[in-house]
């Protein structure tokens, strides 16, 4: 500790300061867990990430790839679980809470940057375990997802109640992922925060969409309950449209609007035959469904599409009675949009897959649907929106005989009112123009989030971008420029901390048990039992660590306070230290 | 009763049943030490090397009673046959008698002599920490048969090889790339060799060497393995290499018509010069663990059972005394000093030499054409590493 100098310089939101300090912090790299929560915390943003190198010199000690060592250093500040997720999790830190047995700090810690921890315990498609290093260097990826749903299965939800400390209000249109997330981050920053949705339940696509067997509703609206008793106000069957408008809502005098209404409505393609009876838009079917209300359906079905939608819907169709379901996607087979996972489990199920084929018509006699003709596709274009346009082979059509169809080809927002409303344009995609960096659209106050935007449509993707709308919102609403404090790099650690497979404790990966009865619509995952989660949790490498900066540090000691595992110590400066 | 309320006392815990380990435990139990060796695998087991016992390590063999047994396993071996890289040959024989061994074989040997002299073992126990109280080694955190337990003990010798937990648990954990290799290894049978241990100072493996060392008590069984440093490691892999040496050298040839019997594999190979002091406080670290591989040959075994038989004097030493602080365990270190600090340094200028291949060339040829130097370099080789 010779480079501690009393006197600093350090800023904080664009501001430069001088002060002497103290003291000076240091994490002990070997019982930090790697909450990151400190590293958030630090208004001088002196603690970085490190990331522990991982050897795979030999063949063997690893199923993983061999590397050489400077591809090693270079590998574990590019990969981690910990900038793979959109929202900022890092999950390394409620994952070793649980290998510690410390069940209700490691909810904690989870709920803190997550308002719906039990939804995404069950549906989110973990960007974290495929950056997990155990899974792409060791041998199989900590199952990260079920130990989040483990904790929210057997910890009581504890939200400690939103207190508003400021007297600006916020509207935000849609109770969708996009909107709870943004709303949460508002309400803990202290402001007045109305959500209005339009329909009498919220979550918007997550219930609309979300087959049962995959999120149990009653989960979604046990979380979003416990949102509200915590102070979230949301007003039902609030449609904001033309009556009310958002200009409406900023004469109510709401500081800022935010669009988060979704992207609700089922496109269907404009082919012949796309009127006859038994074809459906993906949306209005699987929210029918949802919603318990009977749909007549036939025996052989066709999905067109090949995402998570067109899968969920697939599976769905076969719980309902259909006999045989079958996704057709533009696609080939090696790029089939739906995660390698969900294609999985439905072909599991039963689900057949056809690929590289673009419908051309839907063959009927007279509003009885027969079949669907396809023809092969040789190339797939796109255009300045992102819409994909495929080129078919003359000559190679062929037929799918089919008494349902069911078009998944994607959502689109119905923006038409709303913008009406605000005295904005819609784009020829029909969509609102915004900055990509600040979220606001052409009207000033007015943001948008969430399936509004170009950004991709994961329910983890949707909850991100209301975070950072929520941030945007607060640095306009504050007139200041705050960094989004989860996104950051990474440093590689020091030779010394280097982690040696062979050393491993020998564990092997828990099977998540699954219900065997497939035909109805419980939930198919049952989730882990607490002795597995804590073997699965104990396979965590523990690659990450928290380092403080000591050039940057003031000593303020606030990171000390909210360590969970009490792996900082305040180091006094001695005077006139060199 | 072994286990009483998770805690386990004993005089002396070795950690690992490698060479070092078990010579060690052997070295103390026949004083009528109470050691227990541990060590995370099942044996037989095998390990990544090239088998080779020196004469060093048959004089342990033969102190602890095994050398019967290593003798019927074994391959005995001249000495060795240096390869340049323009593929000239020269014979170094060695005095003494020195086996290949196939450590799968060996080490169980050497595991069954320290049982015989009264060590007590435990296998499938995994260790992960020290317990340490006041800055003094008390004993070791372990796995054993699922449950966490605490194994405490007077002295702790690490024997736990290239990985060690116990050197890293007390930061003794040297990681220099100068300074440690990686190797590959497998077997092959139906090889035509000679009677010797053949070290390819091949043009397209250089600065790395390939080895194929007759193994084992069945004729023409190969250990054929490569060993690189890790500062040179970032091109090829020592799989690639081995390809290239098959398919280019004359030496490398006779493996396509000979047959592979085992997989490939890898181990980390720490060697000597970057070994800072090996003990602390209640803890000695031999072998591998105490990065005690020799630099340019890779020979580990010789060094780990002699550090083990340093570190066993030291332990009785120290047992005898009841004093088991860092200051007394210094006596262990200064032993190693004395014997490994001139052999490093000596090799580490041959080390040098032995990167560029013009010079491998005119030690191969000089070699052959002059009687005194060849002797020269045989004491340098051979002699050295006897006992002075």
């Amino acid at each position: 500790m010779d480079d501690l100098h009393k006197g600093i310089d350090f800023r904080i939101a664009d501001k430069t300061f001088s002060q002497e300090r103290q003291a000076v912090a240091s994490i002990d790299p070997s019982i930090c867990i790697n909450c990151g929560k400190c590293r958030r915390i630090c208004p001088t943003e002196a603690i970085d990430e490190f990331q522990r190198v991982i050897c795979r010199l030999c063949p063997d000690c690893a199923e993983g790839p061999e590397m050489f060592p400077v591809q090693s250093e270079q590998y574990a500040h590019e990969h981690a679980c910990s900038i793979a997720c959109p929202l900022g999790t890092v999950p390394e830190g409620y994952v070793n809470l649980i290998a510690q047995e410390k069940f209700i700090e490691a909810y904690e810690l989870i709920s803190e940057l997550n308002p719906l921890p039990a939804v995404c315990g069950r549906i989110c498609h973990h960007p974290c375990e495929d950056e997990c290093k155990r899974g792409t260097l060791i041998d199989k990826t900590v199952n990260i997802r079920g130990l989040k749903r483990f904790v929210t299965d057997n910890v009581k939800p504890i939200i400690a109640p939103f207190k508003q400390k400021l007297d600006k209000k916020i509207a935000i249109i849609g109770a969708g992922p996009a909107g709870i997330m943004a709303a949460f981050d508002l309400l803990k920053k202290g402001y007045k925060v109305t959500v209005f949705e339009a329909g009498p339940k919220s979550g918007g696509m997550m219930r609309l969409c979300i087959p049962d067997f995959r999120l149990d509703k009653e989960i979604l609206q046990s979380e979003i309950k416990t949102l509200e008793d915590a102070g979230m106000d949301i007003r039902y069957n609030a449609k904001i449209g033309s009556k009310p408008s958002i200009n409406d809502l900023f004469k109510d005098k709401y500081s800022a609007v935010l669009i988060a209404v979704g992207a609700s409505k089922g496109m269907a393609l404009p082919i012949e035959g796309a009127e006859a009876e038994k074809v459906y838009n993906a949306v209005s079917l699987m929210s029918r469904i949802n919603a318990k209300i009977p749909v007549e359906i036939g025996r052989k079905a066709v999905v067109i599409g090949g995402g998570s939608v067109a899968l969920d819907t697939a599976r769905t169709l076969l719980r309902a009675g259909t006999e045989e379901a079958t996704c057709v996607c533009i696609e080939d087979s090696n790029s089939i949009p739906a995660w390698d996972w969900e294609i999985e489990e439905a072909k599991k199920e039963g689900v057949e897959f056809v690929t590289s084929s673009c419908p051309t018509s839907i063959l009927t006699e007279w509003v009885t649907v027969k079949g669907v003709e396809f023809k092969k596709v040789k190339e797939i274009n796109c255009d300045e929106y992102g819409r994909l346009k495929p080129i078919v082979e003359d000559g190679t059509g062929f037929t799918i005989k089919a008494d349902t169809v069911v078009f998944a080809t994607g959502q689109k927002p119905d923006l038409t009112l709303l913008a009406k409303g605000a005295d904005l344009n819609l784009n020829a995609a029909g969509m609102l123009d915004y900055d990509k960096e600040t979220l606001m659209t052409e009207r000033e106050g007015l943001f948008i989030a969430g399936d509004v935007t170009t950004a991709k449509g994961s329910v983890i993707d949707s909850l991100a971008s209301g975070r950072k709308a929520a941030l945007m919102i607060d640095n306009m609403l504050m007139g200041r420029e705050l960094k989004d404090r989860t996104e950051h790099t990474l440093k590689t650690a020091d030779a010394k901390e280097k982690i040696f497979p062979a050393r491993l404790e020998k564990l092997s990966p828990q099977i998540m048990p699954e219900i065997k009865d497939r035909n109805g619509f419980d939930e198919i995952e049952i989730g882990f039992s607490e002795k597995q989660a804590v073997l699965e949790a104990k396979r965590c490498l523990k690659c990450g660590y928290e380092n403080v900066d000591s050039s940057k540090c003031i000593g303020c000691g606030v990171c000390l306070t909210i360590c969970p595992v009490d792996a900082i110590m305040l180091n006094k400066v001695q005077e006139g230290g060199c | 009763m072994l286990i009483m309320n998770k805690i386990i006392e004993r005089d002396v815990i070795v950690v690992g049943a490698g060479p070092g380990g078990s010579t060690c435990a052997a070295y103390l139990a026949r004083e009528g030490v109470d050691v227990l060796l541990m060590d995370k695998e099942t044996f037989p087991r095998d390990k990544t090397c090239g088998d080779s016992q020196a004469e060093v390590t048959m004089e342990h063999v033969k102190e602890l009673g095994a050398y019967e047994e290593v003798k019927k396993a074994g391959y005995c071996n001249k000495g060795f046959l240096l390869t340049s890289p323009d593929y000239s040959k020269a014979y170094l024989d060695a005095p003494g008698e020195r086996y290949t061994t196939p450590r799968r074989i060996f080490d169980n040997i050497m595991k069954n002599t320290a049982i015989r002299c009264g060590a007590e073992m435990i296998e499938d126990c995994w260790v992960y920490d020290v317990i340490k109280e006041d800055g003094q080694v008390k004993g070791v955190k372990a796995k054993y048969q699922g449950e966490y337990i605490e194994f405490r003990s007077k002295i702790v010798i690490g024997a736990d090889g290239s990985h060690s937990m116990v050197a890293k648990a007390i930061g003794i954990f040297p990681d220099n790339p100068v300074c440690t290799g990686a190797g590959l290894r497998c077997y092959y049978e139906n090889v035509p060799m000679e009677k010797y241990l053949e070290i390819h100072f091949d043009q397209n493996v250089l600065p790395g060497y390939i080895w194929v060392f007759p193994s084992g008590n069945r004729e023409g069984v190969a250990n054929v393995g490569i060993g690189i440093n890790l500062d040179v490691y970032d091109s090829k892999t020592l799989k690639e290499y081995i390809d290239i040496f098959i398919e280019t050298s004359p030496y490398g040839k006779r493996l396509k018509d000979a047959r592979q019997i085992s997989e490939w594999k890898g181990w980390r190979l720490p060697t000597g010069p970057q070994a800072g002091e090996n003990y602390d406080a209640g803890v000695m670290l031999i072998g591998d663990a105490g990065s005690m591989i020799l630099p340019l040959t890779g020979e580990g075994i010789g060094p780990a059972t002699e550090t083990a038989k340093m570190a066993a004097d030291t332990a009785l030493d120290a047992l005898k005394a009841n004093d088991f602080s860092a200051e007394f365990l210094k006596a262990y270190a200064d032993k190693r000093h004395d014997t490994y600090d001139i052999k490093y340094k000596s090799i580490m200028t041959l080390d040098d030499v032995f990167r560029n291949p013009q010079n491998i060339n005119g030690i191969v040829k000089r070699y052959n054409l002059d009687p005194i130097f060849k002797e020269e370099v045989l004491k340098q080789m051979f002699f050295a590493h006897s006992k002075k």
